[in-house]
């Protein structure tokens, strides 16, 4: 039952609830670093990293914190300050002890910090608490959905550096080029997501 | 230039020439998630402006005492504490409006449009011009997410405003796809009338983006021809 | 070694901390006036709901936080409005259930925000609920496409299933809430 409910979260987060193509966040990263597959797959390995560890500090804080003292209003100041001071502070640790990872992610993680999408995760995971009623979500769960989202902005990332390659070499009209061709591209990748919904629901039932 | 001239300048300047979600392509994320209908376009697009205007003449004000060193943190705590203030009173007058912006009335803190105009304009400039500038973008914004909110709506359920105008839904216009497909499109537009006007035209999300200088080599990948500060500046004089 | 200069670390620190408190307490006072609003839209929203599937009551008893008691004029009881929420397509989706003797007098979806509006956002209108008028509280309620041949079935908003079914799973709840604490308890 845990497994399985587990299981359900992390394939709902990379699939139905894709943050970049079904729930719009992330979208500047998602358009401006799909160009090429190699900064592509590091900018998504370091917003995974940074949402799994933004989630696995800001869920303690809220609900053992901030929700007893009723202080729940200022989760969305001190969310965003927490999420800066962490990525701060990853990048410090990066760079002194494990200089070879710094090389590769360092880059992209100033970056993070304005990333809505890390910000949304660390609020929907918590919103997620009170609205599933199927099994109880746990701390567990709550990581396993960030992971999850990470995972399926590498997804989306990846694929879209793969569609965008294609258009590299399309004639396109001139007044389509650049972005207005790379949105329409993503608008037919969002259509193929579109595709995905009620999967996970028929894939492992839970009730 | 007289005085009256340059302000009226900083104020218009935000809503055509510089729109941010059209010329300069910043805060995206809103501008696809809550089109789906005019009425939130307009809810979130006040809402956006309340805090860029607040937190513009707060970051001005406070300009020559916020140390250089913890700048950004600062924007972003001011820019927080207006977002969660704007946020419980339109949950208090507004509750419908609150239930349909859900998580993006929160995530306006982490809006580029906001931090780029502390970062970029606030920090540099007096109160008065600073409160201009942010009305003036806050319309821009405003003005592009109704545009796409009136196109999605008519054209996905076939109402505007909630009044029934057209017979046909054409349902993939309110569904993720046809938010990407809509906002190209008229990308494609103002585009059109750039290059028409001589203009430059911005092609990837990166260039306005505040957090530009410190990945600009690395991550984003670079246009053509990358615009100078000088540039920037001549062109929002 | 540098020496750190405390005039460098301690202005920025206090300077933060200040801005910091400052933006905390502006928050506390904003809280402390709207809160009573927000508290009143939810409980207004939540009366006019239950007044919705529950149309001959006059006034409401709270039995639990999601149970509220039905009374007319004269302080008998009329039916439940019973409160439950589900998982939507895009969020959660709130039902308010009104049952009265064993039997569904009306339901009304009085949150579904997070739905797509067009497709599951429909499922709020009267086409849709009013379906449930009238079915028995004690048997599982399917939507059409779950449906094998057994017990009560409605039929599901148009290419909005997951709605649809988030809707049924709360209107179950319901039920099976209505079957445990209170029909067993009146006997």
């Amino acid at each position: 039952m845990l497994v399985k409910s587990l299981v359900s979260v992390f394939l709902a987060a990379i699939l139905t609830e894709n943050y970049v193509l079904c729930k719009f966040l992330g979208i500047c990263p998602f358009l401006g670093v799909s160009k090429k597959l190699n900064t592509a797959v590091g900018m998504s390995v370091a917003v995974t990293f940074v949402m799994v560890l933004a989630t696995a500090v800001t869920f303690p804080i809220y609900q053992y914190l901030l929700v007893p003292n009723d202080l729940a209003y200022l989760q969305t100041i001190v969310f965003i300050l927490i999420i800066a001071g962490l990525v701060q502070l990853v990048e410090i640790v990066l760079k002194k002890y494990i200089p070879a990872l710094y090389q590769s992610l360092g880059v992209y993680l100033p970056l993070i910090t304005t990333n809505c999408a890390i910000l949304g995760v660390t609020m929907l995971v918590l919103q997620k608490v009170e609205t599933t009623s199927a099994f109880t979500y746990t701390y567990g769960h709550a990581l396993i959905n960030s992971l999850g989202a990470g995972i399926g902005f590498l997804v989306a990332m990846v694929m879209f550096a793969g569609v965008r390659s294609k258009i590299e070499s399309a004639d396109i009209p001139k007044f389509m080029q650049g972005l207005p061709i790379t949105l329409v591209a993503a608008s037919l990748v969002a259509l193929s997501f579109l595709g995905f919904s009620g999967f996970v629901d028929k894939l492992i039932p839970i009730a | 230039m007289a005085e009256k001239k340059s302000l009226w300048s900083e104020f218009t300047k935000g809503i055509i020439k510089e729109n941010p979600v059209l010329c300069l392509m910043l805060g995206t994320c809103p501008t696809l998630a809550v089109t789906t209908s005019a009425t939130n376009a307009i809810g979130m697009g006040v809402a956006a402006t309340a805090v860029l205007v607040c937190s513009n003449a707060v970051i001005s004000l406070l300009r020559k005492v916020i140390p250089d060193k913890v700048r950004i943190p600062a924007y972003i705590t001011i820019i927080a504490g207006f977002v969660t203030i704007v946020q419980m009173i339109v949950k208090a007058f507004a509750p419908a409006i609150n239930n349909s912006l859900g998580i993006f009335l929160p995530l306006i803190v982490v809006n580029c449009i906001i931090l780029g105009r502390a970062e970029m304009y606030a920090s540099k400039n007096p109160v008065l011009p600073s409160i201009l500038d942010g009305l003036g973008m806050g319309v821009g914004f405003t003005a592009a997410l109704l545009c796409m909110g009136i196109i999605r709506e008519l054209l996905g359920s076939g109402t505007i405003f909630g009044l029934q105008v057209l017979p046909v839904q054409i349902l993939i216009f309110i569904l993720p796809p046809g938010g990407f497909f809509v906002y190209g499109i008229l990308i494609a537009i103002a585009n059109k009338l750039n290059t028409k006007a001589g203009k430059k035209v911005v092609d990837s999300p990166c260039e306005g983006c505040p957090m530009s200088k410190t990945c600009k080599s690395f991550s984003c990948e670079k246009t053509e021809n990358e615009p100078d500060e000088k540039e920037v500046a001549v062109n929002a004089g | 070694m540098r020496k750190i200069n405390l005039k460098d670390v301690f202005i920025p620190t206090i300077s933060l901390f200040i801005i910091c408190l400052l933006m905390t307490a502006a928050l506390a006072v904003t809280n402390s006036i709207t809160s009573t609003k927000i508290a009143e839209n939810e409980a207004q929203t939540q009366q006019e709901s239950m007044t919705v599937v529950c149309p001959k009551a006059v006034s409401f008893e709270e039995i639990s936080d999601t149970v509220f008691k039905g009374l007319d004029a004269n302080g008998n009881v009329v039916g439940y409005a019973i409160s439950t929420v589900a998982n939507g397509y895009g969020g959660q989706v709130k039902v308010m259930t009104g049952i009265s003797d064993g039997e569904i007098i009306n339901i009304d979806v009085y949150y579904n925000d997070d739905e797509t509006p067009g497709l599951g956002k429909n499922t709020s209108n009267e086409s849709f609920t009013s379906q449930f008028s009238g079915l028995l509280a004690s048997e599982m309620i399917v939507v059409d496409k779950d449906y094998s041949g057994k017990g009560p079935k409605v039929d599901a908003v148009t290419s909005s299933t997951i709605s649809s079914r988030a809707v049924v799973a709360a209107v179950n709840e319901a039920t099976e809430i209505y079957n445990k604490e209170i029909a067993g308890g009146e006997q």
